[in-house]
């Protein structure tokens, strides 16, 4: 029964390639469609690392991004917090060396110093400014180990040689009980390794220029030692996932940052949070409501590849309704004269279906969307062209027969 | 002679939503074996109704049709249709798809005989009804109304049933062509022993037969037997 189909396929040449050629455009219109969808949701996806969520910490007031007085609560709930990255902590201190006097500071007190956890977290400091040796510069800001990176100026200056350990004496920030007041007070001395060296960084920033780098947490082991409250001066980061914004602002809420308000009086204790997430919210918003809107469609694109299914094989069917009558006569059962017409609809649209798909792909459509425009194309039209075929059935072959 | 087709008291109303139109009435009657039929009547009188009742298309609304003694509701009439009841029809019907040769082989195909046999077969009827070789490969569309009407005889043949259904079977045929066709009928019932009924206005066609009926309103009365 079914090498009928074959004829019919290979001798129908017209109206089958019209067939085809609705299967290819059929194809095409899902591939724009789905493939609109895929794009958004591509940009949404990539939408974090094109435009980050950067966050500082900064006063209550919100004026200051640097020389605060970070409670080191607050960097330790930022260090383990799976919800941000690209974390960079600086704390600033002043040193001169060997080991002096408080009278003696302004002969001494010469170098600028900062404790980061990552070259980028100095301002104008690059990677390849860095000179030490390889192995150890990997590891180097995130180690606790009491070593440095020394300006070539102050090398040459102080007559230093990377792998000399010099003696230096610490001074800290500090700031009154309402701190509003900065002051700079002895901390202690302590031995450090000269690592490596930097490009001078003078005349690259617009603060005072780094002599002297160590470790993060090699300035708050020297401010342990001390007993002195540590307090880091500058703390910026990335938001990891900024589809979860909710759920990281409450975590910055849990470990004790609140929003800065601009009305509140000026100071230097950093507990607020600045959060530049307005462009990443506007552009996420966009693509959003572009995919919903696309995705309403959805049900619209199903009922009209459908309806076009329907039609198409409707109007097949009633030009081959001799055909069927014929097939009936010959003792073809019902239900199997209106497979013989899907099956040969099933195979032209699948024809149709894989030179879309090749067209398609060649004018670049998304490989994504070939699986979910396949299924959508064969499950919605012929399930049009079942019920316009179904339809025929309802035909009484007397009459069909009579009245040819 | 055996009776192959037995109507008993057979009605027929069609029924659409607005309208119902009585068709046939009481008929009564029984087709044998080898036997040619008419039944000839005005146009609207019923014969055509009462041709596919007994073709199986559909079933009668009062009374029994009979076939080989079996009530033609209970069987299936697509399989009588497929093993043993052909129709042949004025506009001939054919299958436009498919050759000559192929629209013979078709209701052996339908049977699962084997392509060659089938092909075999399908020459071997083509040959009986007069029918040349060069015209085998020929679409339907591409030959004669003469040519077609003995194509679809041979197609009733290779359905391999013994009972031959016309509906106006010369209706569209010149006269050498009709009296061909009215030949074959013979032939094949007074030969090859099947029961042929053939619905008809042509007097020529109901002289040949051996029994003839006359239809007038769903009603069927013997003028000839």
């Amino acid at each position: 029964m079914f090498h009928y189909t074959g004829y019919s396929i290979r001798r129908r040449k017209t109206a089958n390639l019209v067939t085809v050629g609705i299967g290819i455009m059929l194809v095409f219109l899902l591939h724009a469609y789905f493939g609109s969808i895929h794009s958004y949701k591509s940009q949404l996806g990539e939408l974090a690392e094109q435009v980050p969520v950067n966050c500082y910490v900064t006063n209550v007031n919100g004026t200051r991004g640097n020389g605060l007085f970070i409670s080191e609560k607050l960097v330790d709930g930022l260090i383990r917090s799976d919800n941000i990255t690209e974390e960079s902590f600086q704390v600033c201190l002043m040193a001169g060396e060997g080991e002096f006097e408080p009278i003696d500071y302004p002969k001494y007190l010469n170098l600028h110093v900062a404790g980061v956890n990552r070259a980028e977290a100095v301002d104008g400091l690059q990677e390849d400014m860095i000179h030490m040796e390889p192995e150890r510069r990997d590891a180097f800001f995130g180690s606790e180990e009491r070593a440095c990176i020394v300006s070539e100026k102050v090398m040459r200056r102080q007559g230093w040689e990377v792998g000399d350990t010099v003696t230096l004496t610490f001074y800290y920030y500090n700031a009154d009980s309402a701190l509003m007041k900065l002051d700079v007070l002895p901390m202690g001395a302590a031995e450090v390794e000269i690592a490596g060296t930097m490009d001078d960084l003078l005349g690259k920033t617009s603060v005072n220029a780094m002599d002297v780098i160590l470790p993060f947490e090699a300035v708050r082991g020297i401010y342990h030692q001390y007993d002195i409250p540590f307090f880091t001066d500058t703390a910026l980061f990335c938001v990891k996932d900024p589809m979860e914004l909710n759920a990281f602002k409450q975590e910055m809420q849990d470990i004790g940052f609140t929003e800065a308000d601009p009305l509140a009086g000026d100071s230097y204790q950093g507990h607020s949070l600045f959060v530049r997430d307005s462009s990443f919210t506007a552009r996420a918003t966009d693509l959003l409501h572009s995919i919903e809107f696309m995705e309403s469609f959805f049900p619209v694109v199903c009922i009209l590849v459908l309806l076009i299914g329907y039609v198409v094989s409707f109007l097949s069917g009633n030009s081959r309704m001799e055909e069927y009558a014929l097939l009936r006569l010959q003792g073809v059962k019902n239900r199997n004269a209106a497979l013989l017409f899907l099956l040969e609809q099933m195979v032209l649209v699948f024809l149709g279906n894989l030179l879309g798909d090749v067209l398609a792909l060649l004018l670049s459509a998304d490989p994504g969307t070939v699986l979910v425009v396949n299924g959508i194309l064969l499950a919605a039209y012929l399930a049009g062209a079942a019920a316009a075929y179904g339809r025929i059935g309802k035909n009484s072959v007397m009459r069909l027969l009579s009245s040819q | 002679m055996d009776n192959m087709i037995t109507a008993e008291g057979v009605g027929y109303t069609y029924r659409s939503k607005y309208l119902r139109t009585r068709a046939l009435s009481e008929v009564t009657c029984s087709f044998e074996r080898g036997k040619i039929y008419a039944i000839t009547g005005k146009s609207g009188s019923g014969k055509s109704t009462f041709l596919s009742l007994l073709a199986g298309l559909d079933v009668p609304t009062e009374g029994k049709l009979l076939v080989g003694g079996r009530d033609i509701r209970e069987i299936d009439r697509d399989k009588y249709r497929m093993e043993q009841a052909s129709v042949i029809y004025q506009a001939f019907h054919l299958f436009p798809l498919l050759t000559v040769l192929e629209n013979v082989m078709f209701p052996m195909q339908l049977r699962h005989v084997p392509k060659k046999e089938a092909m075999a077969q399908a020459r071997e009827f083509l040959g009986k009804v007069g029918l040349k070789e060069e015209l085998f490969r020929k679409m339907p569309g591409m030959i004669s109304g003469g040519e077609q009407q003995r194509v679809a005889i041979a197609r009733a043949m290779a359905s391999g049933g013994q009972i031959l259904l016309a509906d106006e079977p010369t209706g569209n045929l010149d006269s050498q062509n009709e009296k061909t066709i009215v030949e074959l009928l013979c032939k094949m019932a007074h030969e090859e022993n099947y029961v042929v009924i053939v619905v008809t206005h042509n007097e020529k066609v109901a002289e040949a037969a051996d029994v003839v009926y006359w239809m007038l309103d769903g009603v069927l009365e013997v003028v000839r037997e």
